[in-house]
C-alpha cells in the first residue's frame, strides 16, 4: 500500500497541489481524475520519485519496481523493438533467455513479425503497445499510467485498453493513472479520485461499483456513473 | 536512378570545369596560369617521386596527432561541463574566444613561442579543439531528458544509460564535430607547415618549395592532394560511423 500525507507543491509561488492524502491499494487500480493543467502528471511525477514534493509524506513506495506507460512512447529510436523490451529485463538473464521473454512478450501485444523493427519503422499505435509490453515485461509493483490512451483514436484505444486489462489479469500490479477523462477512469478503475481545478485539492473519492471484468460501456450503469461524476463533481465544481 | 544522374551531373560538372580552365589558360605562361595538362603533369611528377608517401605521411600523422589530441580533452571537457554548468558557462567563453582567434595569430605566437618540430600540431590543436568541444557538449546537452527519466524509472544502471543513451544520442554530433574537425584540421595543418623549416618532408613545406621556385602548377598539384586527401578520410570516418542502428 502506497500512503500520501499531505502532499504539497507550489510553482513560482503558484500554489499546485494543496495537502493531498491518498492511498492506493495493492493490486487495485486507482484513477487520479481532474481537469487538464490541474497537476496530475506532477503528482504522479511525485509519487514515482521523479520529482520532490514540497512537503509532506510518501510511504511504501521506497525500494519497488516501477514501470511507467508515458503520455507517449519513450522508446530508444536506435534500438529495434525487441532490443526495446531487453533493456529493462534484469541483468543477470542470459541473452537466450531475455531474447525469448522479449519475443513472447511482443507476440502477446501482437507485435509479432515486429521483432526487429526500429520504432520509426512501428506506426503510432504499435509504438504505444510496445511501450506497454516493457510495462509488463518485469515483474512489477508499481505501474504509473500518465493519459497513455489519450493519443489514439477510439477504436485504437480501446483495443489498447482491452490489451492492457488482459496483461494486468496475469500480475496484478498497483496502477495509479491519471487521466482527464472519465470513461477511461470508469473502464479501468477501482477507485477514482476526483481533483479539483488549481490550487488541486480532492474532491471526492469514489469505489467503481462495477466489477473488473464488467468495465465495459455497455453495463447498464456505465453512463449513469459517467454523467453523475460530469454533473456532481466535473460541471459543479468549475 | 536518382544517385546515378547525380554522378553523371558531377562528371560533366568536372569536365566542363576542366574544359574552361584549359581554355582561360590558352595563350597564358604556366607561370601564371598553369593548364589543367601542366599540373597534370607537376601532379604526376610529384606522386611518382620517392619522397611523395613520405610527405604525405608526416602531413596525415600530424593531422590525426592534433586531432586525437583535442578529441580526448573536448569528449572529457564535454562530459564535466554537462555535469557542472558553471563549467559549461566557462568553457562557453574560452572555446568562443579560440574560436575567435584569426588563425594567423595562433600561427605566429605558436611560431615565437614554441619548438620548432611541434608548432604545426599544436597549432592544429587549438584551431580543432572548439569545433570538437562544441559539437561534444551541445550533443550532450541535447540528451532526451524524456529518455533518461525513462532509465531512471526503469532502474537503468549509469553504464547501461551510457552506452545506450548517450552514446548514441551523442553519435550524430561526434560525426558531423569530426568530419568538420578533420577538414579544417588539413588546410590549417598546411599553412603551419608552410611556416615550419623544421620539416622539409611535409605537404605544406612543399608547397613553400613550389613557391619559392615560381610553381603554380606545383602548388595547384598538392592542393588538389590535399583534397583528395581529405576526401578519403571524410569518407573513413562516414564508413566507421555509419548508421548501426541495433537490430
Amino acid at each position: 500500500m502506497i500512503k500520501l500525507l499531505n502532499i504539497k507543491k507550489s510553482f513560482n509561488n503558484t500554489t499546485v497541489l494543496d495537502s493531498l492524502d491518498m492511498v492506493f491499494e495493492e493490486e487495485s487500480i486507482t484513477a487520479i481524475l481532474g481537469p487538464s493543467g490541474c497537476g496530475k502528471t506532477t503528482l504522479l511525477r511525485i509519487i514515482a520519485g521523479l520529482i520532490n514534493a514540497d512537503s509532506g509524506e510518501i510511504k511504501g513506495s521506497e525500494h519497488r519496481n516501477m514501470s511507467f506507460l508515458f503520455q507517449e512512447p519513450r522508446l530508444l529510436p536506435w534500438k529495434s523493438a525487441w532490443k526495446n523490451l531487453e533493456l529493462v529485463l534484469p541483468d543477470n538473464l542470459d541473452k537466450e533467455t531475455k531474447k525469448k521473454l522479449c519475443f513472447e512478450m511482443l507476440d502477446k501485444v501482437g507485435l509479432k513479425g515486429y521483432e526487429n523493427h526500429l520504432p520509426s519503422e512501428l506506426s503510432g499505435g504499435m509504438c504505444q503497445r510496445l511501450s506497454m509490453a516493457r510495462a509488463f515485461i518485469i515483474q512489477t509493483d508499481i505501474l504509473f499510467m500518465d493519459e497513455p490512451f489519450q493519443s489514439l483514436d477510439l477504436k485504437r484505444r480501446e483495443q489498447m485498453i482491452n490489451l492492457f486489462k488482459s496483461l494486468w489479469l496475469k500480475q496484478k500490479p498497483m496502477v495509479i493513472m491519471v487521466t482527464h477523462d472519465v470513461q477511461e477512469a470508469l473502464l479501468l478503475s477501482d477507485k477514482i479520485y476526483i481533483l479539483s481545478d488549481k490550487p488541486t485539492r480532492i474532491l471526492k473519492e469514489i469505489m467503481n461499483p462495477i466489477p473488473f471484468e464488467k468495465r465495459t460501456v455497455k453495463n447498464e450503469h456505465f453512463y449513469g456513473l459517467e454523467r453523475e461524476i460530469i454533473n456532481e463533481y466535473i460541471i459543479k465544481e468549475n | 536512378m536518382k544517385k546515378h544522374l547525380q554522378n553523371v551531373f558531377l562528371i560533366i560538372f568536372i569536365a566542363a570545369f576542366i574544359v574552361l580552365w584549359h581554355i582561360l589558360s590558352l595563350g597564358r605562361k604556366s607561370l601564371i596560369f598553369p593548364s589543367p595538362y601542366e599540373v597534370y603533369l607537376s601532379l604526376y611528377s610529384i606522386i611518382t617521386s620517392p619522397a611523395f608517401m613520405p610527405t604525405v605521411f608526416n602531413t596525415v600523422r600530424a593531422v590525426f596527432l592534433s586531432f586525437a589530441a583535442a578529441f580526448i580533452p573536448a569528449l572529457i571537457l564535454g562530459i564535466i561541463s554537462k555535469l557542472f554548468p558553471f563549467v559549461y558557462r566557462l568553457m562557453e567563453l574560452v572555446s568562443g574566444f579560440i574560436r575567435s582567434l584569426p588563425t594567423v595569430a595562433i600561427i605566429l605566437m605558436a611560431l615565437l613561442l614554441l619548438p620548432l618540430s611541434y608548432t604545426p600540431v599544436i597549432i592544429c590543436y587549438f584551431v580543432v579543439f572548439p569545433v570538437l568541444y562544441t559539437n561534444i557538449s551541445e550533443g550532450l546537452q541535447n540528451v532526451d531528458e524524456k529518455l533518461l527519466e525513462m532509465a531512471r524509472i526503469y532502474k537503468f544502471s549509469n553504464a547501461k544509460i551510457i552506452r545506450n543513451i548517450y552514446i548514441p544520442s551523442l553519435k550524430t554530433y561526434i560525426i558531423a564535430g569530426s568530419r568538420s574537425a578533420l577538414g579544417l584540421n588539413f588546410k590549417v595543418m598546411v599553412t603551419a607547415e608552410v611556416f615550419n623549416f623544421a620539416n622539409h618532408y611535409t605537404i605544406g613545406a612543399q608547397m613553400y618549395m613550389h613557391k619559392i621556385q615560381i610553381d603554380l602548377a606545383g602548388i595547384m598539384a598538392w592542393a588538389l592532394i590535399v583534397v583528395a586527401v581529405s576526401i578519403i578520410f571524410d569518407l573513413f570516418i562516414k564508413l566507421i560511423f555509419r548508421e548501426n542502428y541495433s537490430k
